[in-house]
């Protein structure tokens, strides 16, 4: 299934301020089980093309179709705070299945096995609250993989997370999606993230935003951390970082 | 699994506690019979624990302790049940909100106890206008906490509902509810704290059964050792019900941080 984006426009406005642009005439479309990691200035639109996909929001103008045109199931997962506080581990994870309509018993089960691969095994029973940051991301990767979406819609879900946490997670992440390859949109800030996880990178321009540069990542997967070593990784990243840096001294300098 | 230490801890707390009465009824039984503490204020607590000892088991002190404590239980179900729906409600639509708030907040700062005249002229001097009396306080603390509980719980959490297909029966039962249910117990707490309080106070004015009445009785009779042995029931109510609503808490909401606390 391809997912073409035609023309979005996106503008917020409250009442006491002035309209705030955030997306102009975005177009791009992706393929089947495509990694696509869009990075771009704070602001840009980014976190509100994904709540546009998730139904969360709707645009303006323009429209998103789908080559089998129908709509696919997209599950979002937050940078934080997308656990339930009163639901335990189990029953955070056993959510999507929940809201289904699976039974207890075979959610159960279905929810301990991907526990042990997400290696949560032993914290059924704990809070949400009780967990690291690291913890509480694994539980919200285990619970959208659970119920096996369409595509994936990350906005920065490792944002929050000490630099070390963060590469574990996205080696597992990459490991996940290996064995369960879906449509994934990732939001970050991270441009070292971005390349490493996905086929295709979108930089997107500061507000309104516009998509800058669409780049393909060619290199091999599974990919490992050390990929970052590689010559054409450095290239892609001083290129995305040259074009940024100047979008964010312009938001700055305002 | 037992966890000894915070059992240890919990007897701990709970001896302290004890400690302390004890040793207040030491100290004013010592300060009493060494004359430091005299005149009427001040009989002696050997004496008043004599004398409700005596009301328990041959006097009309349970049968009375039935009558008010039936009286605070229905008045605050039906007002405490009435203000945790219409929180509900108001925390779930903004229309029904902007509709009721206006008056609410009229009337939420009268002190309950003034609208006393009004309700009994309306409803006569009987159980009912004491019913509808101890409804109105327990109402009100039960409503506030209880919308309060609804407008804090985070937006993501609706959002989350909402992306994985949940139905609205589904965001009431896995967002609203437990989200609110921290809230909605400490309103439960404060409701039922005012509806004791209007209980006694409304038995002191209509003078014929409950623990508001007998300590009216001692009060004109001033016989203080009879008004002590009263409080001390009146104490065990609210002191007991507040350690159930505590227990209750911490059973229903453990992943709440005040849980482990309180």
């Amino acid at each position: 299934m391809t997912i073409t984006f035609n023309n979005i426009v996106k503008t917020f406005s409250k009442s006491t301020e002035k309209e705030v642009s955030a997306l102009q005439d975005v177009s791009f479309s992706v393929n089947d089980n495509e990694f696509v990691s869009i990075v771009g200035p704070s602001g840009c639109g980014k976190t509100t093309l994904l709540k546009i996909l998730a139904n969360l929001e709707t645009q303006d103008s323009g429209t998103i179709t789908y080559s089998n045109d129908q709509v696919p199931e997209s599950r979002l997962i937050f940078q934080d705070q997308g656990l339930l506080p009163w639901l335990t581990v189990l029953e955070n994870i056993g959510l999507g299945l929940e809201l289904k309509g699976m039974e207890s018993k075979k959610r159960d089960e279905k929810v301990i096995a991907f526990m042990d691969r997400v290696k949560l095994s032993g914290f059924e029973s704990h809070y949400p609250h009780e967990l690291s940051g690291g913890m509480r991301q694994r539980v919200a990767l285990a619970r959208a993989f659970l119920t096996d979406p369409d595509i994936l819609l990350m906005d920065e879900p490792f944002a929050a997370l000490d630099a070390q946490t963060r590469i574990i997670l996205q080696e597992e992440l990459l490991s996940i999606w290996n064995k369960n390859k879906k449509t994934v949109f990732f939001v970050t800030h991270d441009i070292d993230e971005a390349i490493l996880l996905a086929d295709r990178v979108i930089v997107m321009t500061d507000r309104p935003g516009k998509i800058h540069a669409d780049i393909n990542i060619k290199l091999d997967r599974p990919r490992e951390i050390t990929v970052m070593d590689n010559s054409e990784f450095k290239r892609i990243k001083w290129e995305i970082w040259n074009f940024l840096e100047k979008e964010v001294r312009k938001e700055l300098s305002l | 699994m037992i966890n000894f230490q915070k059992t240890k801890t919990f007897m701990r707390e709970r001896f302290g506690a004890a400690a302390a009465i004890i040793l207040f009824f030491l100290l004013w039984e010592l300060f009493t019979r060494t004359n430091i503490l005299k005149g009427l204020l001040f009989p002696y607590p050997s004496v008043v624990f004599e004398e409700l000892a005596k009301g328990l088991t041959e006097g009309d002190y349970l049968e009375n302790l039935f009558i008010t404590s039936t009286r605070v239980v229905s008045g605050f179900t039906i007002g405490g049940g009435l203000g945790l729906l219409l929180g509900m409600l108001m925390g779930w639509s903004k229309k029904i909100r902007d509709f009721v708030d206006p008056l609410i907040s009229a009337i939420h700062p009268i002190p309950k106890f003034a609208l006393l005249p009004i309700i009994i002229i309306a409803f006569g001097i009987g159980e009912s206008s004491r019913i509808i009396m101890i409804s109105i306080g327990a109402f009100f603390p039960m409503l506030i906490n209880t919308l309060g509980g609804v407008l804090q719980i985070n937006p993501t959490y609706y959002q989350v509902l909402e992306n994985y297909g949940g139905s609205t029966l589904d965001v009431f039962k896995k967002v609203v509810l437990p989200g609110s249910l921290p809230y909605v117990l400490t309103g439960a707490r404060l409701s039922l704290k005012s509806s004791l309080t209007l209980s006694i106070g409304i038995e002191m004015v209509f003078g014929n059964s409950g623990l508001g009445t007998m300590l009216y009785r001692g009060w004109t009779a001033l016989d203080m050792t009879y008004v002590y042995s009263i409080l001390i029931i009146v104490s065990i109510i609210g002191i007991g019900s507040n350690a159930l609503l505590a227990r209750a808490k911490k059973k229903l909401v453990p992943w709440h941080e005040d849980a482990s606390t309180n």
